[in-house]
């Protein structure tokens, strides 16, 4: 919220009280609705769209059968209590062995669109650090590209076997930051996408 | 491939350097040290070995107040250069887990309760006593492992062969090295590899066969990987039915049905012998081929070789069988011979009912083309396990061998080892004893009446395990007793009679003999938690028990070893004047320098990198198999009849159990880098479980389309002897027509090995693991 003036204040405030139609007002007022720091679910698509059309329900948050998603709190200003996850914790399963992700078919306003494919669910993008990954410390380590749905497309090694991604082909599901071996943190984590 | 900054050699160095500082500049591994340290103690940093594979990469353990706290790559060994893979990073957890047993428990009433160390070896002492009195020696058997040290099979094999006097030792190896075994005893007449891990650096062309080497032992891999980077005109061949991960850098790839690829190993020799790419002189000198009629090895011609090639093994031919494209059978000849060529090769080859000659099949093309004993040259089965090649084969603790090289079926070989042992002459019986799956039958039969199982799980790792786990542990009046050793709970241990609580790696001090001949030691640096105890004690404990009962002579092993270093003199006696003779390798050898590789006869002999080789191999230069008819460079196979390796004619038989309307999939299992065996030590890092939270099956999207199952769907795998259901990963990795599945998982519905098929090698008794006939179905 850095240089936010008085107005926007007022704006956001506001958002947080009637929920989705803050974000019709924030894009209107050309106000940056800075993504939360986490993942979107899938079909979430561009974020300002997401935040005009999500009406907080949570219903989405209900029908996740891996208890994956949550509702932001007031902290996320704009977009509070709007659905996302921490894939440390649990990570979009993609919800393997049902037809289409069940978040998608609990969403009451399409503000979670139904994809014609997986591959389309953009949550977010993995992103690897180098300065704490095993396999760029040395360590021979493979879990990422394991755990990834999309091994060798949305994850590919490197001439050294090192793990590197795709960012046009990472559907930031988080299965790879979940897996992760190292201690604490992951050494790949799941960026949302930028505002639009 | 997206290609990256290229990298060099430099930076595998660079990898590796940093490898060596992360837990010690306080990186994201710093945590492993600092956890249990709460500040004040200082590390003190210790050298050994790795507990997991035979790769034997070189560590360092950090220690503070005698607690093991952290682990490091080694950047002064001399093959690992500093490189660990996941799973050793996280040994330190491993082993301090709370889920350790820590008490000698006893069944009673179908549960397992506590029990006191005395009692519980006077238990097991009567048990085997009371069955050796009533039913003979051969009524008691031993199951050992290729993770146990060496002094410690070593002591087993002692007890059981030379002091009881029952030749039913067995171990794990059996399941994966058996054979390897025999592929080079029958090609070269004694077992383990000729090259090292050295000719990596020299080599131009790779060819992997049946080996998921970048995950199974990745850091081989990471050499191989730094030795293509060096420059473009090294060359990888691989021939797998799997889309591996190290096909990520083959320049060909061969995918043969699976069980149908020895004939696609004869059709490369084809192809090397009709462009004339073999060593004429070098055939003339050191080969001789060999067939089998009528069940008897008999000498053949070269010429007998090329006509039976052509008759059953052209690139035709081999297409027609294998489903691989002749084609790029002529071009992985013609790459193989561009040499120098370095073959690994792992379970893919070796757990087969053809696995000796698939074995032969490999050291053919090498001798064929002179891509042996040279820098970058070599036929290398790489191991599993830290300790299958020193502590079972070498030590002859299978049932039919014994100490260095020798057999049981060989009378002066006996007496040798008698003498050396000071039994009974007479004491080591002339016919092997029970080969693993023959044991566990008889166990099932009730025919052994007492075993005792050694730092292994066999009711997790054996093939077709349900019978076998009944042999083991379902209740029944008389039944035979079953003492299984172990650091952790496992399937075995949850079943068994008597489970006593086994000492950890870094509890105890003790020898690992790796892939490439190499004996490494490694050193106590931590008591073990509870009461538990190392293996060596508990045996020497049993031995004792065991005379006072009057079973084993008096005198025999009590009161001669109190320590794996007292052992290590006799072992040292036991090796000279034989191929393996490594008598200069000293424990303070040892303690101090990374490892030697045997030969290694006296104690100022550096170690051999290459044996067979004149100039390099110390046993060409003296004692019985010197020649100084050699020039430096020159080959001898002194181990061979004649001294002249064997080329075998071998029929390409198919598997055991060939796909059917009814079973129409072929199953297929192995392992994951994050895990280890049947999962009891990795799954104990909550870092290593996350990393692969469950068991799961391959499938290829052609096959899934047709079955209609999707990524996530539980499949169920039907085999003639049990079943599994596992989620699906549709994925191009298996070949069409096959399914995979890694092994680690204990639970009911994950244990791949109910699955699997008991079929074994005639040869070398190892069953066929890799290939099974299942059905597959959406569960």
């Amino acid at each position: 919220m850095a240089g936010s003036d008085r107005r926007q204040f007022l704006l956001l405030a506001l958002g947080v009280a009637v929920g989705g139609g803050a974000g019709v007002l924030a894009r209107r007022a050309g106000i940056e609705t800075s993504a939360p720091g986490r993942p979107r679910p899938p079909g979430a698509g561009a974020q300002g769209d997401f935040l005009a059309a999500c009406i907080r329900c949570g219903q989405c948050v209900e029908a996740c059968p891996w208890s994956t998603l949550h509702l932001t709190g007031l902290g996320d200003g704009v977009g509070a209590g709007t659905p996302t996850f921490d894939a440390r914790r649990v990570p979009c399963w993609l919800c393997e062995g049902y037809d289409a992700p069940l978040c998608i078919e609990a969403c009451p306003t399409h503000a979670l669109r139904p994809l014609a494919d997986l591959r389309e669910a953009r949550m977010g993008t993995a992103v690897l650090d180098e300065a704490t990954c095993l396999a760029f410390l040395g360590t021979v380590c493979r879990a990422c590209w394991h755990a990834c749905p999309y091994p060798n497309e949305a994850i590919v090694f490197d001439e050294m076997l090192r793990p590197v991604v795709v960012p046009e082909v990472c559907i930031g599901c988080g299965l790879c930051e979940h897996a992760c071996p190292t201690e604490g943190a992951s050494a790949i984590v799941i960026r949302p996408h930028e505002a639009s | 491939m997206p290609t990256s900054p290229s990298p060099t050699r430099r930076d595998f160095i660079r990898a590796a350097a940093a490898a060596g500082v992360a837990v010690a500049a306080g990186g994201p591994l710093a945590a492993l040290a600092s956890e249990p340290t709460k500040g004040a103690s200082p590390v003190t940093w210790v050298k050994s070995v790795c507990r997991f594979c035979g790769t034997g990469c070189g560590v360092i353990l950090g220690v503070t107040d005698g607690r093991l706290v952290a682990l490091r790559g080694d950047p002064e060994h001399p093959t690992t250069k500093g490189l660990v893979c996941a799973k050793a990073l996280f040994l330190p957890k491993i082993v301090r887990s709370k889920n350790r047993l820590k008490k000698p428990m006893v069944r009673k009433d179908g549960r397992l309760v506590p029990i006191g160390w005395d009692e519980a070896m006077d238990l097991v002492a009567d048990r085997f006593a009371s069955a050796i009195q009533e039913h003979g020696p051969n009524s008691v058997a031993y199951y050992g492992s290729g993770q146990a040290m060496s002094e410690e099979s070593y002591l087993a094999n002692r007890l059981f062969k030379g002091g009881i006097g029952t030749n039913n030792v067995e171990g794990n190896p059996r399941l994966c090295m058996a054979s390897a075994v025999g592929g080079y005893v029958s090609t070269f007449g004694k077992d383990e590899p000729m090259g090292s891990y050295d000719d990596i650096d020299h080599a131009k062309t790779f060819f992997l066969v049946g080996s998921n080497t970048a995950e199974c032992h990745p850091v081989i891999f990471s050499r191989i990987l730094s030795a293509r980077a060096k420059g473009e005109d090294v060359k990888v061949i691989v021939l797998d039915p799997r889309k591996s991960p190290v096909i990520g850098v083959a320049d060909l790839h061969l995918d043969p049905i699976p069980g149908y690829d020895l004939t696609v190993l004869h059709a490369m020799a084809y192809v090397l012998l009709k462009e004339g790419k073999h060593d004429k002189a070098f055939i003339e000198k050191n080969v001789q081929f060999k067939a089998v009629k009528d069940g008897k090895p008999v000498g053949v011609s070269f010429d007998d070789y090329l006509a039976f090639l052509e008759e059953h093994h052209t690139p035709e031919k081999a297409e027609a069988v294998s489903g691989v494209p002749a084609a790029k059978i002529r071009e992985a000849a013609m790459l193989f011979a561009q040499g120098p060529t370095t073959s690994f090769w792992t379970m893919g080859l070796n757990q087969r009912t053809r696995g000796v000659w698939a074995n032969n099949l490999m050291h053919n093309l090498h001798l064929i083309t002179a891509n042996i004993g040279k820098p970058g040259a070599t036929p290398f089965s790489l191991t599993g396990q830290p300790n299958a090649c020193g502590g079972v084969r070498d030590t002859g603790t299978l049932c039919h061998i014994l100490p260095y090289g020798r057999v049981v079926k060989k009378e002066a070989h006996r007496q040798q080892i008698e003498k050396l042992w000071g039994s009974k002459p007479g004491t080591i019986q002339p016919k092997p004893g029970l080969d693993t799956i023959e044991m566990f039958k008889a166990l099932g039969r009730d025919e052994v009446k007492a075993m005792l199982v050694l730092t292994t799980n066999p009711a997790h790792t054996l093939p077709n395990s349900t019978p076998y786990k009944d042999a083991i542990g379902k209740a029944r009046p008389d039944k035979p007793f079953v003492v299984v050793l172990d650091a952790y709970p496992t399937l075995t241990t949850e079943i068994a009679d008597l489970v006593l609580p086994a000492a950890m790696w870094s509890e105890k001090s003790g020898v690992f003999g790796m892939s490439e001949r190499r004996y490494q030691f490694h050193p106590k640096v931590q008591e073990p938690p509870g009461e538990a105890r190392s293996d060596f004690d508990v045996l020497l404990d049993f031995a004792g028990r065991l005379e006072e009962r009057g079973v084993v002579p008096k005198g025999y092993i009590g009161g001669k070893f109190e320590t794996t270093d007292d052992i290590w003199d006799e072992m040292r006696l036991a090796s000279k004047d034989t191929p393996y003779d490594f008598m200069g390798q000293t424990r303070e050898r040892l303690h101090r320098e990374r490892g030697i590789r045997w030969p290694t006869p006296t104690v100022d002999h550096p170690g051999t990198a290459r044996r067979f080789v004149k100039g390099e191999d110390p046993l060409l230069d003296a004692g019985p198999w010197a020649d100084d008819t050699l020039k430096p460079g020159e080959t001898s196979f002194y181990a061979a009849p004649g001294k002249k390796a064997i080329v075998w004619l071998r029929p390409a038989l198919p598997p055991a159990e060939p796909t059917d309307e009814e079973y129409p999939y072929v199953f297929s299992t192995g392992r994951v880098l994050e895990h280890w065996h049947s999962g009891t030590m990795t799954m104990q890092a909550p870092e290593l479980k996350r990393a692969y939270p469950g068991c799961f099956a391959e499938v290829h999207p052609t096959d899934a389309k047709e079955l209609g199952v999707k990524t996530g769907d539980k499949l169920k795998i039907t085999s003639r002897r049990g079943e599994i259901v596992v989620r699906a990963r549709v994925v191009e990795i298996p070949r069409p027509g096959m399914v995979f599945a890694p092994m680690h998982w204990a639970d009911e519905l994950s244990q791949v090995n109910k699955v699997t098929i008991d079929a074994y090698d005639p040869g070398s008794k190892q069953p066929e693991f890799k290939i099974c006939a299942v059905k597959l179905a959406k569960a």
